[in-house]
């Protein structure tokens, strides 16, 4: 056994004696620094991330892809993965309240994306430096920070396409990598969808091997392992008996809207197909309205200099391969983002290690036409510049306590309601109310109580009156909509206890029968 | 209910680890450039130095003995070191009266180093005629060439080059059916070669347990002296001799070069080759009983030799289970993330029959031929009924076993192969 223990140790004493492995953990330190410190208090837990851990628990607890009526409106890759993370940890609670259980697995995931886009931006410029940069400002970016340490289905997505791709770009000759690669892109579909944006890229760069010896078998088995892979929702969908619509007059409409249409993978499709984010030049789109109120207010550095050096990139790339790589990855998701679809903020995460890997590949590129000292200087002093901005305009991710009043609001509501009451209730508590020491069977996200029949027909008989408590965490009341049982228990109801700090306030409200 | 689904479930994930491994061993040698440039035959030829005895064993093969004799004269390595034994049995005096008038023609242009051996005794068989090849060869490396073969004139600077370069001792060459179109059966036939010869052997060579061809191998004469010979009682000699190889701890170098493959036909009828497979599946089960293999040295050549041996008991409960699973999958209703897993095997088979349209391709694109359309939808619509007609092949060999019929069911050649492909290469050491 000692000899293992000193083959091991040799063996790790070896791989430290690369400067790249020494940067390489450098920048992962740093990452699991930023992204740990403070991560369980800020940013408040967010109603998505209670969905997906919800719908974890439900894999562990229920073997169902979620607790209520699934509608297809993601693929499960994400949360079965969450499910198996709450699996070998011993459960939702480990970590405390349950979101923090997800949030350690997302820094686990960050660190490895971070991994993946240093050896990326490494085998593509063929330098440390940028793989430096490209790691901290991934790593550092307020942006990315608020949102990669939320438990999102878009981190676990970014994660599958950096290895997916990592995987073509690096381990040149191996068919079998190549085939990982094509599962790997389609569990990154099967955990979110708009990852279809980075396909043409991948079989661009597939079809770049076309003078190497397994060309026959590289692009084929890919397309064949990816297809294998995403079929498997389909084949779920058939053999549920889900796969269309039962009637396709009304497929277009919202997915549970109708009681006697029952939901359907082509029937969510249609329905997402049709909706729009307004377009691109319109002040009141999704796209301007996230870009003014959070993307730029976050971090302008990032989105500004990453979508303009892409930009940049691809014209440089008619010259430099590795750059016109680099800013198709961009690219391609940019015009996704712009061209009007439905999107929410979050929905910028997967831009960021992308932006990460232009901003390094572009600075080395210049770099590499300065004389030596100006090189280092000019390296140097943005790595300086770029972490000292970023850690300033992170602070209240390092030092605000906001989930705190969550959690407050919780405690109050175990010690003070009965657990036989019907909760109107945010699902970023959900697993806590569900399945805590104290639980509450009758703990319902609003969203199901407005739209899903199997709560508000079965359980609360179309009446709001059958609600007892609303528990109002912060923003709720903006996605009640009205004619929903929600709205109407909102509307008919008091504030019974506020729990406030700074602008941010959790109501408790007790609906007046 | 609970049972039954819990061994279909087990059963099932047998079939998954099994069509992946499989699947693997297809593409094994296209995986990493290594392996690629590490199966392929040296570029340059060593001087020659080993002298070759070349065994010809011949039973009925008057329509094709006498080219495969003109072959051997025309092999490019020094006369003084090669020598070629036609082996027959004295009632076979069709092939016999061939030989002789091909020898004798031979030796009118000076070329006399091939000699006719005419058996009486029992059993009438292959091994038993190689066994008398052995006691008479002289050479120090032997070798099996069967009397439809087309060798190519170099194999043999091929074979000294990597014995006096790498001092390995036993060397399996690629063999090739060529004749993709001559019946509906043959592209698969030929496709199995393909994969076999060119990946697979490749893949247990390397693991230390390898079960050699019927010809185009090489020995050095002393391991064949080591190890006894051949079995006379084994259908399939040519597996066996490779367990008792690996247990005497020879290693097996494994090449395939495209323009060396020993090129040879598919069986002439549907007949003859349910005959040939028959005969090498209870040939498996033969040396399955034998258990000498359940002494090789390590688990992974254990498991790979059983894997290799119980693979036409495994085709041929498999064929008995089909009517079973269509029944399960169509009319009984079982929990969703059940009938995803039971839909895997499918996956699998449809990834190896990607691969099969692939390798048709590169083989063809290798070989110099040109593929039409309603020819490669034709491969496809046949691939389904080939595997019924392996496993009925094996269920077959697990009849004639159990009901202890071991006799020789021999294929007809017809020299097809030599319309189809003939060798283009020159001669390195001109």
């Amino acid at each position: 056994m000692s000899n293992f223990f000193q083959d091991v140790f040799g063996d790790v004493k070896k791989w430290m004696e690369s400067w790249s492995n020494r940067a390489l953990l450098g920048v992962l330190f740093i990452s699991f620094l930023a992204h740990s410190f403070n991560m369980f208090n800020y940013p408040l837990y967010l109603g998505d991330e209670g969905i997906y851990v919800e719908q974890a628990w439900a894999v562990v607890r229920e073997a169902k892809v979620s607790p209520y009526t699934f509608w297809y409106d993601h693929a499960p890759g994400g949360w079965f993965l969450i499910a198996l993370w709450s699996f070998l940890t011993g459960g939702f609670f480990t970590f405390g309240m349950s979101i923090n259980s997800g949030r350690i697995f997302m820094l686990l995931i960050h660190l490895a994306s971070t991994g993946l886009l240093f050896q990326v931006t490494k085998k593509l410029s063929g330098s440390i430096f940028p793989a430096i940069i490209a790691g901290l400002i991934f790593s550092l970016s307020p942006l990315g920070l608020y949102y990669q340490r939320m438990v999102l289905l878009d981190n676990i997505m970014v994660f599958w396409i950096l290895i997916s791709f990592y995987l073509i770009l690096f381990e040149n000759q191996r068919l079998t990598n190549l085939i990982l690669s094509g599962i790997f892109f389609a569990v990154a579909i099967l955990t979110k969808e708009n990852a279809i944006f980075f396909f043409p890229i991948m079989i661009y760069l597939l079809y770049k091997r076309k003078n190497q010896y397994n060309f026959r078998f590289a692009l084929p088995g890919w397309v064949f392992s990816f297809g294998s892979v995403i079929s498997l929702y389909v084949l779920y969908s058939l053999l549920k008996g889900e796969f269309l619509p039962p009637n396709l007059i009304t497929a277009f409409s919202a997915p549970l809207s109708d009681p006697n249409q029952r939901p359907s993978l082509i029937g969510t499709f249609l329905w997402q197909m049709s909706r729009s984010g307004g377009m691109v030049w319109d002040s009141q789109s999704q796209f301007q309205q996230y870009l003014k109120g959070d993307w730029l207010f976050r971090d302008p550095f990032l989105i500004v200099s990453g979508a303009a050096i892409s930009i940049i990139n691809f014209f440089l790339g008619f010259k430099y391969k590795s750059l016109f790589i680099a800013s198709i990855f961009s690219l391609s998701y940019l015009i996704y983002i712009i061209k009007g679809s439905v999107i929410l903020p979050f929905y910028i995460v997967p831009l960021l290690p992308f932006f990460a890997l232009n901003i390094g590949l572009f600075i080395d590129k210049i770099a590499s036409f300065l004389p030596e000292i100006m090189k280092f200087s000019l390296i140097g002093g943005f790595i300086v510049l770029l972490a000292f901005g970023n850690i300033v305009a992170s602070r209240d991710a390092y030092l605000l306590n906001l989930t705190g009043l969550q959690i407050a609001s919780f405690n109050w509501v175990k010690e003070n309601i009965s657990p036989d009451k019907f909760l109107l209730i945010d699902d970023n508590l959900w697993v806590d109310f569900r399945d805590g020491r104290k639980k509450y069977p009758l703990a319902h996200s609003h969203w199901k109580v407005a739209r899903d029949p199997d709560v508000n027909e079965k359980i609360l008989h179309m009446n709001y009156k059958n609600i007892d408590y609303l528990i109002m965490s912060p923003n709720m009341a903006q996605w009640l909509e009205d004619g929903t049982l929600s709205k109407d228990a909102y509307n008919n109801s008091t504030v019974i206890k506020t729990f406030t700090l700074g602008n941010t306030t959790v109501e408790i409200r007790q609906v007046q029968k | 209910m609970v049972i039954i689904l819990a061994i279909l479930t087990i059963f099932t994930i047998i079939v998954i680890v099994q069509a992946i491994y499989t699947t693997y061993l297809m593409i094994y040698t296209w995986d990493d450039e290594t392996k690629f440039q590490e199966q392929r035959p040296p570029n340059e030829f060593a001087a020659p130095k080993f002298s070759f005895t070349t065994l010809l064993p011949a039973k009925n093969e008057e329509g094709v003995i006498s080219q495969t004799i003109q072959n051997f004269a025309n092999l490019n390595y020094p006369k003084e070191l090669v020598e070629a034994l036609v082996i027959c049995e004295k009632s076979d005096s069709g092939t016999i009266q061939e030989a002789e008038e091909k020898i004798k023609s031979l030796k009118d242009k000076g070329i006399s180093n091939i000699t006719l051996i005419i058996f009486a005794d029992k059993p009438v068989n292959k091994p038993h005629a190689l066994n008398l090849g052995l006691a008479n060869a002289k050479g120090e490396v032997i070798t099996i060439f069967d009397a439809e073969d087309q060798f190519h004139p170099d194999i043999f600077n091929v074979i000294n080059t990597i014995m006096t370069n790498e001092g390995v001792r036993v060397v399996q060459a690629g063999v090739q059916l060529m004749d993709f179109g001559s019946h509906w059966y043959s592209v698969h036939n030929v496709l199995e070669y393909f994969f076999w010869f060119k990946s697979r052997l490749y893949y247990h060579a390397k693991q230390g347990f390898t079960t050699l061809g019927g010809n185009t191998i090489f020995f050095r004469k002393d391991v064949l002296e080591d190890i006894g010979g051949w079995d006379e009682n084994i259908l399939t000699e040519d597996a066996d001799v490779g367990v008792r190889i690996s247990l005497s701890g020879y290693k097996v170098r494994v090449i395939y070069g495209d323009e060396y493959a020993t090129r040879e036909e598919t069986p002439p009828t549907l007949g003859q080759f349910i005959h040939q497979r028959t005969r090498w599946s209870q040939g498996f089960i033969q040396i399955l009983k034998k258990e000498n293999w359940e002494k090789l040295s390590t688990w992974p050549q254990r498991i790979t030799a059983f894997y290799i041996f119980s693979f036409p008991i495994f085709q041929a409960i498999l064929l008995s289970y089909l009517p079973f699973s269509a029944y399960m999958a169509l009319l009984i209703k079982v929990p969703t993330a059940l009938a995803i897993l039971f839909n895997v095997p499918v996956y699998l088979l449809a990834a190896q029959f990607l691969f099969n349209v692939i390798g048709l391709y590169e083989f063809a694109s290798i070989y110099g031929f040109s593929l039409h359309f309603p020819f490669v939808f034709q491969a496809l619509v046949t691939y389904f009924p080939y595997q019924w007609l392996l496993a009925f092949s094996a269920l077959r060999a697990v009849f004639r076993e159990g009901s202890r019929q071991k006799g020789w069911e021999k294929t007809k050649h017809v020299g097809v192969s030599r319309q189809y492909a003939k060798f283009s290469a020159g001669n390195k050491n001109e």
